[in-house]
């Protein structure tokens, strides 16, 4: 029998789940909440999670950005080497996307500050 | 001179609130932000988890301070002055007068009110016991976050960790994936002071080792800092010699703690509680001085800033009512508890009779199978079986004010 041991990071409570395979059904106990059971589900199928970093500016402002929805924890990697390469954005405002459809994941990457330095 | 009815001193998640919460109350207000920006840290914590609570999504730091200056900036009685550094708050036969330096000019505001908002300040290398040389490459966590996030810097390729706060926890991710080494993160305590979810998150995602009942005992370098010793601890937390290594490392992050940013207000003598290393205040987040106010993490170091946000927004509608003299007052009781709690927050409650009030504590380490309580007049007025309550977690309680008699007494009673 499949089974993970792991801690929910939906909320900060950070539930300890135990994630099993029974019969073909994936069950979740721990949890305190539907999220929990969600989350539970996720990490034992597809784990995924969300990415956020910066873009650097050619004049020295930084971009904070970050996956508008989860990514696939195993594409993390590949997902921050997009957003670092991406072509350098002109006036860049607050909420505007900085990588349409990352990798194809169907999740857009977006601005979320705009620090002038 | 600019008058008004509250001065807000910090234009971070507390005074963002706090100024919403004394525009509900009708009164008016003026925010003093020693950034030139308003939103704190919070415009340095890019990560995500931010506003669960507040507005019920995950949201990042930048973000989550963007939904509140959109509020302040939709109230019709909210100033606020930016690159204003408080230096001074005394009394006037009005109130207070709050003085800052405003770039080369000086801002004078009299208030009948002042909310402290200051949030607080990283511990620094100072405070733990570091010995050796002084080299280049040590940083808080707080201020390596600020060179990364907001200045786009590096600040070094092979880092190790002391302290396993949550800051700390989420620089290592941060470094990680800035193409930095985190060469181990070394905790003098047994367990962790950060979240779970973020030494699953930051920690165990990016396999970087976290050491607990270790820590750093010693630097070395000239110029720039060229390793570290590190040594378990034994259960007096010393550490054991005969186990020394040391770890070439070109920069070393301190993640072990905060402080209430508190010293405006030293003059006034407050009611000084040593365990937030911060002032009492009453349900309004009243000090012991009236008129004078303090919320957020300047009072106790919280862990959420939806909690933050939430006790600057009822300080801010105190103060209001303060300043309009419609603040309801009472017979004061001061609040009790066992010990396994440390400290309540508020400290005092008044029998006005009608609502209710919130309690926040922190408990003196983790316990399981637990039922908080509170009694009032020999009576249990609130109960609430709690699985888990740990040390680093907050616990909140909410009471209905009607059933306060001359006494309310908080206790956990641990079943297991």
């Amino acid at each position: 029998m499949k089974k993970l041991e792991t801690i929910c990071i939906r909320c900060p409570i950070g539930c300890h789940l135990v994630v099993t395979e029974q019969n073909g059904e994936v069950v979740v106990t721990g949890n305190r909440c539907p999220r929990g059971a969600e989350y539970g589900k996720q990490e034992f199928t597809r784990p995924m999670r969300t990415v956020t970093t910066i873009y650097k500016m050619s004049n020295g402002d930084t971009l904070s950005v970050r996956t508008k929805g989860d990514i696939e924890k195993s594409k993390y990697w590949d997902v921050i080497k997009t957003i670092k390469s991406a072509p350098e954005p002109k006036n860049p405002q607050f909420g505007d996307v900085l990588v349409h459809n990352i990798l194809d994941s169907g999740v857009d990457v977006i601005i979320t500050a705009v620090n002038k330095n | 001179m600019i008058k008004t009815d509250v001065v807000i001193i910090g234009g971070g998640p507390c005074g963002l609130a706090a100024a919403c919460g004394v525009e509900k109350s009708g009164a008016k207000c003026v925010i003093l932000e020693r950034d030139e920006r308003l939103g704190g840290i919070l415009n340095q914590c890019i990560h995500n988890g931010f506003g669960l609570h507040v507005f019920n999504e995950e949201l990042t730091g930048p973000e989550y301070a963007h939904r509140w200056i959109d509020k302040v900036n939709e109230c019709k009685n909210v100033k606020y002055y930016l690159n204003s550094f408080v230096y001074m708050i005394e009394c006037t036969p009005n109130g207070y007068l709050v003085s800052a330096y405003n770039d080369e000019d000086l801002i004078e505001v009299e208030a009948k009110a002042v909310i402290l908002a200051l949030g607080c300040r990283e511990k620094p290398a100072g405070s733990v016991q570091l010995l050796g040389t002084r080299p280049s490459g040590i940083f808080t966590a707080g201020c390596a976050q600020k060179l990364i996030n907001i200045e786009g810097k590096s600040v070094g390729k092979r880092v190790v960790i002391l302290g396993s706060g949550d800051i700390g926890l989420i620089m290592a991710r941060r470094l990680t994936c800035e193409g930095a080494t985190v060469l181990g993160i070394y905790e003098i305590m047994p367990q962790s002071g950060g979240l779970a979810r973020n030494i699953t998150q930051c920690v165990k995602d990016f396999n970087i080792p976290l050491n607990l009942s270790t820590t750093v005992t010693r630097v070395e370098g000239d110029k720039r800092l060229t390793g570290v010793y590190v040594a378990p601890v034994d259960q007096k937390l010393q550490p054991v010699a005969e186990l020394e290594k040391f770890i070439p490392c070109d920069t070393l992050l301190l993640s072990v703690g905060l402080l209430p940013e508190i010293e405006i207000a030293n003059d006034f003598q407050l009611e000084f509680n040593p365990t937030t290393n911060s002032y009492c205040v009453d349900e309004y987040f009243q000090t012991s001085k009236t008129g004078l106010f303090c919320a957020g993490n300047v009072l106790h170091v919280n862990d959420l800033v939806d909690n933050v946000s939430r006790e600057g927004q009822h300080a801010g509608e105190c103060a209001g009512l303060y300043a309009l003299g419609k603040l309801p007052t009472a017979e004061k009781v001061e609040i009790t508890f066992d010990d396994h709690i440390k400290y309540t927050a508020p400290k005092y409650i008044y029998k006005t009779g009608a609502g209710e009030v919130q309690v926040s504590f922190r408990v003196n380490k983790n316990y399981r199978r637990t039922i908080i309580r509170a009694i009032s007049g020999g009576v249990e007025i609130s109960r609430r079986p709690a699985p888990v309550v740990t040390a680093g977690e907050m616990q909140t309680v909410t009471i209905d004010k009607s059933k306060i008699q001359e006494d309310l007494h908080f206790e956990i009673q641990v079943l297991e």
